[in-house]
């Protein structure tokens, strides 16, 4: 997967690369409604978003969003959205997470983690190892639960 | 050696744009640290949207920046019309480009209006008030709402436009530039606003792509990226306009990014509104998709985003094949520059602070959602 190549690729091709540089850490790659989606090992997802940004020029990252599945092991979908700003290229890949354990924290990498990271923290309860203050961002300190999981009542009666 | 002081600002303080707290650490007047809290706005918009239908969600978006919300339901329309596949013909999609223009029209005068008095300078804010009022009473007669629109709907918008509107509209915009050039001749070579702003809150070319800095103000720091220009959605790839790119990142270079946009604006209205084709402008089966009957999107996922006057606003929607979403992730410009913020104000005096936060033009409900 070259820089040069990326000229000549849509989002699926550069999927597919992805998925030949990396055969192990990267479990899938396809189409989903026009998203090039790749599932990618949850070890390893520091080292592929580091060649992405270092070597491909994916240096744009600007969401992350935690997916509650409670009737799938494991349990959450993180979701990186990252592009590039020389071509109209976009990579949407996920890992998945089992309750109770953490996922690497990409701050080193792209700065802008830094409170999307704490959100998803905040909102679904998957904690980011690494990260240098991993507290939550909307809700306030000791607020109990993770609003975003399926779990957590829309509304609740008065007491 | 100074004492080193910590100093609370907001979240009731003026210049904060709503409720963003900001605690800074101060060594005299410099800033040496800072840290910000949010979150004080925080209404679960997007866990309220997996409880509602499609079509409900679209006045959820209006509340999130309650300053642009025609290109909030634009985008959130859009993304969701992806996912269905549907097309809506030519002039429904003239209407929206057009209508997204006159919004970013709004969003940056009263840009200008607001950055001027939070600088100290009072006159602008009337003037760019008074204007923007204009295009308010003009969305108000087609949408019935001055700042809630709802107006775009799923497969099209609520009601035909009457040709009344596309004749204001073009009065409006042969106006348009005697009123940029009479908010220029107030700000643009003051030598009082240029202190207070050149050289104020720099942000590098390498800074503002890591930390993922979006709109005018990643385009002040020297990157060329437009959406429109990007990824061409609705009918920008038949415009003639040029993206606004500042040199140096500094407040006045986004000040100056939006000066410009307003004047290639006025080019994409003049543009829409000659073009504009007839026919219909909601897609075939719209009636399929109207209140008050829920409809079902197949299940998928779909990211949009459009270039929104405050930069790029996406919507992430994953569906399960029922009648509401099954997640919604909110993607907003003020949130992902606000989240910069810390290391655009370090080292800076606390009256640059006001200046930095207000250059990029954030608006808290966006950022909480």
């Amino acid at each position: 997967m070259k820089k040069e190549n990326l000229k000549n690729m849509n989002d699926i091709g550069a999927a597919e690369a992805l998925k030949k540089h990396f055969p192990s850490a990267v479990e899938s790659a396809e189409l989903v409604n026009h998203e090039a989606v790749v599932y990618v090992r949850k070890d390893d997802i520091k080292k592929v978003l580091a060649y992405l940004k270092e070597k491909v020029g994916f240096e744009y990252l600007f969401s992350i969003t935690g997916v509650d599945y409670p009737d799938r092991t494991p349990r959450f979908d993180i979701v990186y959205h990252l592009k590039t700003l020389e071509h109209p290229l976009q990579l949407t890949i996920k890992v998945k997470v089992e309750e109770g354990t953490d996922v690497d924290s990409v701050y080193d990498i792209f700065k802008s983690a830094n409170w999307c990271e704490r959100e998803a923290y905040d909102m679904v309860g998957v904690p980011f190892k690494g990260h240098p203050n991993m507290t939550r961002l909307f809700m306030w300190e000791g607020f109990e639960g993770y609003p975003l999981r399926k779990d957590f009542p829309l509304y609740t009666e008065d007491k | 050696m100074p004492r080193k002081m910590t100093i609370n600002m907001g979240p009731q303080h003026p210049s904060t744009h709503g409720v963003l707290r900001v605690i800074l650490e101060l060594e005299g007047e410099n800033v040496v640290g800072s840290d910000m809290e949010v979150g004080l706005l925080h209404r679960g918009i997007e866990k309220l949207a997996e409880s509602m239908t499609y079509q409900q969600i679209v006045t959820l978006t209006d509340r999130l920046d309650y300053v642009t919300s025609m290109t909030n339901n634009i985008t959130y329309v859009m993304a969701v019309e992806k996912l269905l596949g549907i097309e809506i013909p030519p002039r429904g999609e003239y209407i929206r480009t057009l209508i997204a223009e006159m919004q970013r029209v709004v969003n940056h005068m009263m840009f200008v209006g607001i950055y001027a008095m939070d600088l100290g300078a009072i006159t602008p804010v009337f003037q760019t008030f008074r204007d923007r009022e204009i295009i308010l009473d003009l969305f108000e007669m087609i949408s019935g709402a001055r700042l809630t629109y709802s107006f775009f709907r799923v497969g099209g918008m609520r009601e035909e436009i009457p040709q009344e509107f596309f004749d204001k509209t073009k009065d409006f915009n042969d106006k348009l530039l005697g009123m940029i050039a009479e908010y220029e001749t107030l700000l643009t070579r003051n030598r009082i606003f240029r202190a207070r702003n050149i050289g104020v809150g720099v942000v590098s070319k390498e800074y503002a792509i890591n930390c993922g800095l979006t709109g005018p103000v990643l385009r002040a720091s020297g990157v060329p990226y437009d959406l429109r220009k990007a990824k061409p959605y609705l009918m920008y790839d038949k415009m003639d306009f040029e993206i606004a790119v500042g040199d140096n990142g500094d407040c006045y270079d986004r000040y100056l990014v939006r000066i410009k946009e307003l004047k290639e604006s006025q080019k994409i209205i003049a543009q829409c509104l000659e073009q504009m084709p007839s026919g219909a402008s909601n897609c075939e089966d719209y009636k399929k998709y109207k209140i008050p009957k829920p409809f079902k999107v197949p299940a998928g996922e779909v990211y949009f985003s459009t270039e929104c006057p405050k930069g790029e606003l996406g919507f992430y929607i994953i569906s399960d094949g029922t009648k509401s979403p099954y997640r919604i992730k909110i993607n907003s410009p003020s949130y992902i520059n606000t989240a910069a913020l810390s290391g655009m104000i370090e080292g800076a005096l606390i009256a640059d602070v006001v200046a930095t936060i207000a250059s990029l033009d954030i608006v808290l409900g966006e950022l909480d959602k």
